[in-house]
């Protein structure tokens, strides 16, 4: 008997309280992980999300958290209601339309997702709400991860805007990786696109994605860092404590200056393969990015990152808009970049040609659009939209189901 | 740019399902072959070309060391040597020229990437700009094993067995310098088995290191560009700050190691020590047995041993030596070469001193020698402080800090 029992206890020892330890620690990080949120409250979501302040939250939702984020996609956007029609605007920073102020103060800022909303009649009387991704030197794969997020939204129109500067440009086909870590729940049902996002993302961004919806404290991640930050720069941190502050010459420190090793990604790459000694102006590099980096090639990553894009949408069925920000005309007016433009284009409409729905459409708007220099406050980026807004709702109302078929499919919806 | 906190976060994500994984296959050739694919995909993370420089950088270590391996006499000697230049290079010209060999290596290495495959290129061209993380150690552990078997003092390595040495994920890009038989000694690697107890201790061990790192370290950060910045503060905070720094430096520093000794013991794996509370150290060469002891092992052992450390004739000249190339091995400017030979003078006097005291009788642990021991304790880490500004500040700026901290004005 006793040797029976010493058998048992050897065995219990060896083999049951062995995964013990491993539980123990599981219970102390899921208690802590727990129990963080419960004391330590994140900062309000507004505060870290771009763009927000200037517009009314009932009529549009910036959803990109871009302020030098860890954080991706905000994830407290509502539930569609039964009210709502929901379109998403996914570009780059030329959906701003920026009109400098006349009496030195502040800039009036308004978007094109919102600049649009008035014009649009085929809602069925429901009350518009836009989704904004609008990414500040966004790329492509960042506008694809921007258009699974949009569409699982359920959006009852779609519109991207894709950058000809960017939209073959080989060398940059990524800028923001905090965005990957939703990838974990956007890509999983699309197994043809996870060689890129396998590729792309770091192992830590797929936990922190997989984490997010279970644990609270790693979904507002960014919104605990953004606290921190506050706190060091009200005082907390130890270089803003009384003794640490600077008495002798506290004249201001002079620019950084830029080496070849500037660490933008694109900034490297165009100093040091085109020989520049510094990064030129956003004019200058823009050109040179059209000229030398630029891929239309099939076996190209840019178009199968346009391809997988495509995909989805057409998968969704949902009604939208691709179209390309229009250039200032003056950039045009160099012949090798229309010349590049046209080759743009027709990639594009090759890529049109290839998808038969009709509720997908393509519009290219360079060279032709109706925008004169005047309209731009540099190369894309616009202050006097109203005529490319015209256009716009038109290309949108082309699209679009009439109201009364759109009301009866919504009304199909739970 | 990526940096050893993210290096580390995703090595401690990818441990997830790599502890399991290395314990459920059993031949040791599988588990340096997993081990190794995870050090590959870490790299890769950090930039495609950086996980190609390091392949082809370790397969040739592997040929080198096979070559050395098998030849004889004066072919054996030019091998050696040849090879010796070859790996030491790279890190030398990154140390000489940080800039121009920075731009090259990345413009080259990602030339050559896109040229395997445009794809792989344009996901190479997203990480921009990386610098050589971990060049350093790399190197120091592909001489380590040269010299090895220079020396003939274990059989030579497979190509696997190298490449599993030098991809090793927990020590690749800060160290500790380990050697080949802290890894894996006479076919250990197949041995190891799943302990509960190493995996609390690893757990344990990176859970201190995260303190260290993220708790205790970072908040002292600033304190770098209170001393890059010196002439805006007055003396007394330039000396708290270099308190601080000092402290910053060694809980960074150590926390990184603990990271990576505890991600090795959820293998398994015992990596020695690389720090043991250097300031609390009676003596500055108590001090080098306790800092950065990988390094310190690996200088004693390929330096300070050969160039005669345990004679009586040259044992200073090697004790001058082996401290200059563990000052030059963190940089290779003149404010380094001053922080070499400002600690080479700390140790010869050490030596003497201690040499001399050792033939007196030890002092009682009564209350006077408990506060002789708290004073030399206390002199060792000023002494150790002084020299830290030599490892921030360029050259011209020297002589103006330290006359600031002596309230000069």
């Amino acid at each position: 008997m006793k040797k029976l029992l010493k058998l048992l206890q050897s065995f219990y020892l060896a083999e049951v309280a062995r995964p013990l330890p491993l539980l123990r620690i599981a219970c102390w990080t899921g208690l802590f992980l727990w129990l963080i949120p419960t004391f330590v409250h994140p900062c309000e979501l507004r505060e870290v999300v771009e763009f927000q302040e200037y517009v009314d939250p009932a009529e549009m939702v910036c959803v990109p958290i871009t302020y030098h984020s860890t954080d991706g996609f905000r994830r407290d956007i509502a539930a569609k209601k039964a009210d709502e029609f929901r379109y998403a605007w996914i570009g780059g920073s030329s959906l701003l339309v920026r009109r400098p102020s006349s009496d030195g103060l502040e800039d009036d800022i308004r978007f094109l997702p919102t600049l649009v909303q008035p014009l649009l009649r085929k809602t069925g009387g429901r009350r518009p709400l836009a989704l904004m991704y609008s990414l500040e030197a966004g790329r492509l794969y960042d506008e694809y991860l921007c258009v699974l997020d949009a569409l699982s939204h359920q959006p009852d129109l779609l519109v991207v805007e894709l950058n000809p500067v960017w939209v073959y440009c080989d060398k940059d086909i990524s800028f923001w990786p905090n965005l990957y870590a939703d990838g974990v729940r956007l890509i999983p049902p699309r197994p043809q696109d996870w060689a890129y996002y396998l590729l792309l993302t770091s192992p830590s961004k797929m936990a922190e994605g997989a984490l997010s919806p279970v644990f609270s404290v790693v979904n507002d991640r960014y919104r605990y860092y953004y606290r921190i930050v506050q706190w060091v720069q009200r005082g907390g941190g130890l270089a803003h404590r009384a003794a640490m502050q600077p008495t002798g010459d506290t004249a201001q420190p002079a620019p950084p200056r830029q080496t070849r090793l500037w660490t933008m990604p694109i900034a490297f790459w165009f100093m040091n393969e085109l020989q520049y000694d510094r990064f030129p102006d956003p004019g200058v590099w823009q050109e040179q990015i059209l000229l030398h980096y630029f891929n239309t090639s099939a076996a190209a990553a840019n178009a199968h990152i346009l391809d997988m894009m495509l995909r989805a949408i057409r998968d969704s069925g949902v009604p939208t808009l691709i179209y390309t920000a229009p250039l200032n005309p003056e950039v045009l007016r160099n012949p090798q970049v229309l010349a590049r433009m046209e080759t743009i284009n027709a990639a594009l409409n090759h890529l049109a040609d290839s998808v038969s729905d009709p509720a997908v459409c393509f519009w290219l708007t360079n060279p032709d659009h109706p925008l004169k220099p005047e309209d731009y406050i540099d190369n894309l980026h616009l202050k006097n939209p109203e005529k490319f807004v015209d256009q716009l709702v038109d290309r949108i109302a082309r699209i679009l189901p009439p109201p009364r078929e759109q009301t009866r499919a919504h009304e199909d919806h739970p | 740019m990526h940096d050893a906190a993210a290096y580390f976060a995703d090595l401690l994500v990818l441990a997830v399902g790599t502890v399991p994984l290395f314990f459920l296959v059993r031949r040791a050739a599988w588990r340096r072959a997993l081990l190794t694919l995870v050090g590959v995909w870490l790299l890769f993370v950090i930039a495609p070309r950086l996980a190609i420089f390091y392949l082809g950088y370790w397969l040739l270590v592997a040929g080198v060391q096979a070559l050395v391996g098998t030849t004889k006499g004066w072919l054996r000697n030019l091998v050696f040597l040849v090879s010796l230049v070859v790996f030491v290079s790279p890190m030398v010209l990154w140390k000489l020229f940080p800039e121009a060999f920075t731009v090259d290596f990345n413009l080259w290495l990602h030339h050559f990437t896109w040229n395997l495959s445009p794809q792989l290129g344009a996901i190479d061209a997203v990480k921009g700009m990386v610098i050589p993380i971990g060049l350093s150690f790399s190197t120091f552990r592909a001489l380590d094993l040269l010299i090895t078997a220079r020396l003939g003092l274990y059989e030579r390595l497979s190509f696997g067995r190298v490449l599993f040495y030098g991809l090793f994920p927990p020590i690749m890009v800060i160290g500790p310098i380990a050697q080949y038989e802290e890894l894996e000694k006479d076919d250990s690697l197949a041995r190891l088995r799943f302990r509960t107890a190493d995996l609390g201790l690893g757990l344990g061990r990176i859970a201190i290191g995260l303190v260290k790192v993220f708790v205790l370290a970072l908040p002292l950060k600033s304190t770098e560009q209170i001393i890059l910045n010196f002439p805006a503060y007055p003396p007394a905070t330039l000396w708290v700050a270099l308190f601080l720094f000092a402290w910053y430096f060694y809980l960074n520093f150590s926390g990184f190691s603990d990271m990576a000794i505890g991600a090795a013991r959820l293998l398994g794996i015992q990596l020695k020590e690389n720090f043991s509370y250097p300031y609390f150290q009676p003596n500055l060469q108590r001090f080098w047995s306790s800092w950065h002891m990988s390094l310190t092992r690996f200088a004693q052992r390929n330096i300070y041993v050969p160039a005669g450390g345990y004679r009586t004739r040259t044992q200073y000249l090697a004790l001058v030596a082996t401290m200059m190339v563990i000052a030059l091995w963190h940089d290779l400017s003149l404010p380094l070469l001053i922080f070499g030979l400002y600690h080479s003078a700390g140790l010869l006097v050490t030596r003497i001193y201690v040499g001399r005291r050792k033939r007196k009788p030890a002092p009682a642990a009564s209350l006077s020698g408990r506060l002789r021991l708290g004073l030399s304790v206390c002199a060792t880490f000023g002494f150790v402080m002084m020299s830290f500004p030599l490892v921030l500040l360029p050259l011209g700026q020297i002589v103006r800090y330290y006359a600031k901290l002596a309230f000069w004005h």
